[in-house]
């Protein structure tokens, strides 16, 4: 491991976004009590043995709530950036290989830009109505033209190269051009701002859960319980505090993780680039 | 003439310039020859008189705007560029570094050719083939092209071109920049390879010394127009145009005290926009250069000569 | 004068404006210890013009680079590099920059890279002007006119407000050479000045590259693997191989009659009308053949060049 500082990021990175991952995936093997099981005589107590991190206004267990609370989170998240990486690839790679699709698709893009996120959100959550999948599109519309432009401008310029002209003259077609010219050159970057991403979006769903846009209850969501912690902050600030750590320990595990693997896959493309003395050509 | 592996008509090639696409630059203006199998042609000029795109053209990368390129009586356009056309032409390039693909190893840039014609192959074999043209040790093939000298590009490039059994190969400037030695290995390649298999070159140099080796003919070309053409021998000895002259005079290497006129110095007059091209820098111009731009007429043995000047 | 390798006491007096003496430097790097240069000796007088020739990958430019000091960090480096009289490795920081913006211009290859892509020409002539000769913005523009006008380029008060990619490769060496000009340096260093261009403008740059060491009374160190501009520009030459002088001398012996079999094999290359390669390649720095680093190419090898490395005699390095 060459990057002492980077194997460290990613490290810290990997170890904590696994982690919880990992709490989504077995909740039920994990979580201690029935997420949804209320227990009206112990509403709002502290942490104690049965209940790791106390319970919220119905008694319900809030580290089970929390644990099971990661499914919609992580799940919406990595289903929104796999949705938006791969609507920037559809669009950014053939507005790269077809020059006469590039102004069509390019100005496509621009109007997506051009209109604010959030807003976009809220309109299209006002139109599919609150929910997982509502949250998905809203996520995602917005979210796909920043990947086409980083597609097509990298495309664009490995297209310039004369190794694409080579391979085109012994007889490529445009997948073979894409898939040995093109994607090992794209998806470093991609890849690392997708994870960059994830974090935002997991912090994009608490905040429409907060305004109640998001997940429905009963089913747990960390933004709907941090909420839901506000108006008891004074008597039991530990709901509002543990969702909003679950949402920060998220959202820095998967930042660490994007930096980390930047740092890791540069430096090997520069090095496969120019691997040289200095004063070599 | 009907079994010519290479015939080009009146080869005309505009670009549209400018953000709106008004202005026209004339990269080629009227070009014709023919290459014969086994037979070089070497096509010499500066930089800008038009060379690489004309070998663009033959390898059918580029559309000309007018005339036509015909590959064993076929015209270019009309073959399939996935199929046919890899098979008949390939071209090398000056820049072996951006030919190759830097994440490919060796042995899978030496194989990619046939892989890309979904040829099945006997893997072994068709790398030792490879080495073998390529003159290159069997311990580069774990390599990556930044781990090779220029020159070993240079070779894999020429191994890889070579690999699909072109019928003609363009070589764009193969040796500029690569030190003596190398140069004399892809000469000698090349040679072998036209005098064994009949392989037509269309070899685009700036280089009088390399051209002299490897050309059976040989084209001088001057602002997209080939101002004389001929037998390689006939042309060497007795070049008839005046920028063929000053061209071959221009040969780095032999300590003069004072050099000739410079080819691209300041113009005595603004350029025609009819007339010879090469009438501003000319010293022997008649009147009528500014006139036409001359036809192309026969001089002696073979040679073709555009010129005003008897 | 002599050349390599000599003693201290030879060179005092002679090798007045570059001297190098046992030079070695290697890199560590991944694929093991890279030896660029071993046991260099080079000597260079005023005025005097003396081409390191050898392949690509051979050591050549790492060399121009140490004159210079422009090594990186991680360079281990022995023996001495005297320019001017002084020990480049041991100046301190205002001396070196002193060194190196008045005494040594280097020329590069490939000049449209060397120059800002996002400035004007003029300005980077002016630039250089103002940082040497400590002028002023208006007598560091009207410096740069006039060293462009001399450098040839046409119509300087046009080509002064252009950028580097509307200028040709030749015009951009042009520029290159002005912006050396400025600093009316002691000692020019060329790499490769005039590789890829054409025929043409090389013979043109040749020229403008013998006026400009003329009138400055420079020396001049070119770095090149093209025999002929060799011959041109330089009065001597020394031949490198795998990091090491093979042979040097004055360059119409050694061309007309050369001693080393590697030069010889050069040389020889388009003597007929067969071209004749050196068998094998050039090998890789991190990886040198014991004894004489040429034997596995050589025709004329013998057991000793395996084994031992050859001695320097008669100009050159070699056991026959």
């Amino acid at each position: 491991m060459r990057l002492a500082s980077g194997y460290r990021g990613i490290l810290a990175g990997v170890a904590l976004s696994s982690c919880i991952v990992l709490c989504g995936v077995f909740a039920p093997l994990i979580a201690p009590h029935d997420p949804t099981g209320q227990n009206l005589g112990e509403r709002l107590s502290g942490p104690s043995r049965e209940y790791p991190l106390g319970t919220d206004r119905l008694g319900r267990c809030l580290a089970s709530r929390l644990i099971y609370g990661a499914r919609p989170s992580i799940g919406i998240a990595l289903g929104a950036t796999c949705a938006t990486v791969l609507i920037g690839f559809a669009v950014g790679l053939p507005a790269a290989l077809f020059p006469r699709l590039d102004m069509l698709l390019m100005r496509l893009t621009d109007c997506f830009f051009s209109l604010p996120a959030m807003v976009l959100a809220l309109v299209i959550i006002s139109m599919t109505g609150p929910g997982p999948w509502g949250i998905l599109l809203a996520l995602s519309l917005p979210g796909w033209p920043k990947y086409a432009r980083v597609v097509r401008g990298t495309s664009r310029s490995q297209l310039a190269l004369p190794q694409v002209e080579t391979v085109r003259c012994m007889g490529a077609g445009h997948w073979y051009v894409t898939r040995t010219c093109l994607l090992p050159w794209i998806w470093p970057q991609t890849a690392t701002i997708a994870t960059l991403g994830i974090g935002g979006k997991v912090a994009a769903i608490a905040g429409l859960g907060f305004l109640g846009l998001g997940v429905q209850p009963p089913t747990p969501e960390w933004g709907a319980i941090m909420v839901g912690g506000l108006p008891v902050l004074g008597m039991a600030p530990h709901i509002s505090l543990f969702s909003g750590l679950a949402i920060a320990a998220t959202v820095l595990g998967f930042t660490l993780l994007g930096e980390g693997l930047h740092k890791i896959i540069n430096p090997f493309l520069s090095e496969v680039a120019d691997e040289k003395l200095p004063g070599q050509r | 003439m009907s079994h010519a592996l290479l015939q080009a008509e009146d080869l005309k090639k505009n670009f549209r310039l400018g953000l709106w696409r008004r202005r026209t630059f004339d990269a080629l203006r009227g070009v014709d020859f023919e290459i014969f199998p086994g037979k070089c042609l070497g096509v010499v000029g500066e930089s800008g008189s038009g060379k690489t795109t004309l070998g663009r053209i033959c390898i059918g990368a580029v559309f000309p705007t007018s005339g036509r390129v015909n590959l064993r009586g076929r015209d270019v356009r009309d073959l399939d560029r996935r199929r046919h056309l890899p098979r008949l032409t390939q071209m090398i390039f000056q820049d072996s570094n951006g030919c190759l693909n830097p994440m490919f190893k060796v042995r899978d840039l030496l194989l990619e050719p046939l892989r890309i014609q979904k040829q099945s192959i006997n893997t072994q074999s068709a790398l030792k083939w490879c080495l073998d043209q390529a003159m290159l040790n069997s311990e580069l093939l774990d390599r990556r092209p930044h781990q090779l000298s220029g020159g070993q590009r240079q070779r894999v490039a020429l191994a890889r071109a070579l690999a699909l059994d072109p019928k003609i190969l363009v070589a764009d400037e193969p040796a500029a920049s690569l030190d003596r030695s190398i140069q004399a290995s892809l000469l000698s390649t090349l040679l072998k390879r036209k005098q064994e298999t009949g392989m037509g070159i269309l070899l685009i140099s700036h280089d009088i010394r390399l051209v002299r080796l490897l050309a059976d003919e040989i084209a001088v070309m001057y602002k997209g127009l080939f101002v004389e053409q001929g037998p390689a021998k006939l042309l060497l000895d007795q070049p008839l145009h005046p920028y063929t002259n000053k061209l071959f005079s221009a040969v780095p290497g032999e300590r003069r005290a004072k050099y000739p006129d410079s080819l691209s110095g300041s113009p005595n007059q603004p350029e025609p926009g009819r007339g010879c091209p090469f009438r501003p820098y000319c010293s022997r111009a008649l009147p009528q250069c500014t006139e036409a731009v001359p036809e192309m007429r026969e001089a002696d043995e073979g040679q073709r000569v555009r010129c005003h000047i008897p | 004068m002599k050349n390599c390798p000599v003693k201290d006491s030879d060179l005092k007096g002679y090798a007045s404006d570059l001297e190098i003496s046992a030079l070695s430097i290697s890199f560590p790097s991944p694929a093991g210890k890279v030896r660029a240069a071993k046991d260099v000796y080079l000597g260079l007088g005023r005025g005097e013009a003396l081409c390191l020739a050898g392949e690509s990958g051979c050591g050549k430019s790492v060399l121009s680079l140490a004159v210079a000091r422009l090594l990186p960090e991680s360079a281990c480096v022995s023996g001495s590099v005297r320019v001017l009289g002084k020990d480049i490795f041991s100046l301190g920081k205002e001396e070196l920059c002193r060194l190196r913006s008045r005494r040594i211009s280097l020329i590069q290859e490939q000049p449209s890279m060397c120059l800002n892509p996002v400035m004007k020409i003029g300005s980077q002539v002016a630039e250089a002007a103002r940082v040497s000769m400590d002028l002023s913005r208006r007598q560091a523009k009207s410096a740069a006119l006039d060293l462009l006008a001399r450098t040839g380029i046409n119509d300087p008060v046009q080509r002064y407000r252009h950028y580097p990619h509307q200028l040709s490769g030749g015009m951009n060496q042009r520029v290159m050479i002005a912006m050396a000009l400025a600093s009316r340096p002691r000692l020019l260093i060329a790499d490769e000045p005039t590789t890829a261009l054409d025929p043409c403008i090389q013979i043109q740059l040749i020229e403008l590259l013998q006026s400009v060491k003329r009138e400055l009374e420079a020396s001049l160190l070119l770095i090149t693997h093209d025999l002929d501009v060799a011959r041109e520009l330089c009065s001597k030459i020394a031949i490198m191989y795998a990091g090491q002088i093979m042979e040097c001398g004055d360059i119409d012996e050694v061309m007309s009659v050369p001693g080393h079999p590697y030069s010889q094999g050069m040389l020889n290359c388009f003597s007929t009308n067969i071209p004749k390669a050196i068998p094998g390649a050039a090998p890789p720095l991190s990886n040198i053949p014991t004894g004489c680093a040429f034997h596995p190419r050589c025709p004329r090898a013998v057991s000793v060049c395996r084994s031992n490395p050859p001695p320097w005699r008669n100009g050159h390095r070699c056991h026959l």
